[in-house]
């Protein structure tokens, strides 16, 4: 199937995703009904702090986590 | 100054002092050392045990609470007989039946941001077994106005997390965490997790004592998997929008 011009592939939590190209973080977050958890977010290795979510760009082949924090002890 | 060290400890301690990163003038940093360890369940049992065993010279433990059946899956320093009793008190006990060596000021207090400064004192190091986000928002502040480091660690189910914040030089608590809504709820948790990571604390916690400058998880986040048994650190930039410690702040300000 030929990807549509428009999207691209990311992988989150490890599933390959077919996202709209330029979309954000915070927008991810949205579609992934994630906005309320708590989580935090890595970008191809690295944090991405909460204040950068909406500027932050997602790029064709990015690795991203959504991940819960541990605060339990 | 340093004490030498005793005939007991020479042979309590010999196999790290053998090691070349320690021996005998480590060992020495350890004994002079004071750290400051908040809460003594499933965390700080296990970070307690390996830096009193380790020989560090002084450790205040802070717990507010009492022994429960339920803590007894993971928290290593209460055992049956303790349940119902004071958890400082318990801990304390084992401790210093450990290592008799040790100055071992077990408290049993609630840790509030009006005595958190006092309470850490002066310790060259604060530890975190603490089981939620008011208290790890204490640690941070009292962190940073004092300009003392600060390992954190958090488990969840089958998942931990450890980092160490260096006031002035890496992010703070809150740069990475600056959320209100977490769940109230306490977390379902396996008792090799808060073992896994409590160890690297006190391992982090130990490395720092002795002065070595690398592995210290400045500005990474070890992130563990006890599911798919994997260990990955996730790199920390600078965050300068962080409300707190505004990304940087080394220039004697206080935050409150």
């Amino acid at each position: 199937m030929k990807e549509a011009p428009d999207h691209m592939e990311i992988v989150i939590n490890g599933f390959t995703e077919k996202v709209p190209k330029g979309i954000s973080i915070k927008q991810l977050i949205l579609d992934y009904d994630e906005m309320d958890s708590g989580m935090i977010v890595e970008q191809n290795g690295r944090f991405v702090y909460a204040q950068d979510y909406d500027q932050t760009i997602a790029s064709p082949g990015d690795v991203l986590e959504f991940i819960h924090p541990d605060f339990g002890g | 100054m340093s004490t030498p060290l005793s005939s007991e400890e020479a042979l309590r301690y010999h196999r790290q002092m053998v090691l070349p990163e320690i021996g005998e003038k480590g060992q020495g940093r350890l004994k002079r050392a004071f750290v400051f360890l908040a809460g003594l369940g499933g965390l700080g049992s296990v970070s307690a045990l390996y830096l009193t065993a380790a020989g560090v010279g002084r450790l205040r433990g802070v717990d507010k609470d009492r022994v429960e059946w339920g803590n007894l899956n993971r928290q290593l320093l209460h055992f049956t007989e303790d349940v119902g009793g004071i958890k400082a008190e318990s801990a304390g006990n084992k401790l210093r039946s450990l290592n008799p060596r040790c100055r071992i000021e077990a408290i049993h207090e609630t840790l509030t941001m009006e005595n958190g400064e006092e309470l850490v004192g002066d310790a060259d190091l604060i530890v975190d077994g603490t089981d939620n986000v008011e208290t790890r928002r204490i640690l941070n502040r009292v962190s940073l106005n004092k300009g003392i480091p600060y390992v954190f660690g958090g488990v969840d189910g089958l998942t931990g997390m450890v980092t160490t914040f260096i006031p002035g030089k890496t992010p703070c608590f809150e740069c990475l965490f600056p959320d209100d809504r977490f769940p109230k709820a306490p977390p379902g948790v396996l008792g090799p997790l808060p073992g896994i990571i409590g160890s690297i604390q006190a391992l982090v916690a130990i490395k720092f004592l002795l002065g070595l400058p690398h592995g210290l998880l400045e500005s990474r986040l070890l992130y563990v998997d006890g599911a798919a048994l994997s260990f990955r650190t996730i790199e920390m930039g600078r965050n300068n929008k962080c409300r707190v410690c505004g990304g940087l702040v080394d220039n004697g300000e206080t935050v409150s």
